[in-house]
């Protein structure tokens, strides 16, 4: 996302991200990897999320894909190096919700939605290209 | 029905409030980090 912010704005769109964590993480969160070049929004109690239509996924399966990729990757495939972002991650993977999955919604001036995209797993994501598409059209 | 978003260093705000009045990207994330 961060590094594709400017093609994103250029096809004249606000981005902003929001989180299914609150302020108490994503203040640190932010600290640790920011900054950002788009608003990051919290949603704790998952409400936006849940009336979009976003969904946990199982989690046997994702459990299942976390091992397969912890197997390839190891521990590096999740918790990055440096100190502080690696004290946020692990923070997150303890407190956090991680089986909701995420997704790309683009709302015109009224907000209503003109295309979506949930991903129905962690590896489901719309491309840059996908959502460069979609904002000319 | 509103919802109210949680902002670092800031107030909460609206969500409809948030995309009012312009095309918004919005991308909703599993967690952070």
């Amino acid at each position: 996302m961060r590094e594709h912010y400017s093609q994103l704005t250029s096809k004249g769109a606000h981005v902003i991200v929001i989180t299914p964590s609150g302020r108490a993480l994503l203040e640190p969160f932010i600290d640790a990897f920011g900054p950002f070049p788009f608003d990051i929004y919290g949603d704790p109690t998952r409400s936006l999320y849940k009336s979009m239509g976003h969904e946990s996924m199982q989690k046997w399966k994702l459990l299942m894909k976390a091992g397969k990729a912890f197997i390839t990757g190891g521990s590096k495939a999740f918790i990055p190096d440096e100190e502080n972002q690696k004290k946020v991650v692990k923070e997150s993977l303890k407190t956090q919700d991680i089986y909701i999955q995420g997704g790309s919604w683009i709302f015109n001036e009224n907000g209503e939605v003109v295309w979506k995209h949930i991903d129905s797993s962690p590896e489901d994501h719309a491309s840059i290209d996908r959502i460069l598409q979609e904002l000319l059209s | 029905m509103n919802f109210l978003l949680e902002k670092p260093y800031s107030e909460d705000e609206d969500f409809q409030q948030i995309i009012h009045g312009k095309k918004s990207l919005v991308v909703f994330v599993r967690h952070p980090g």
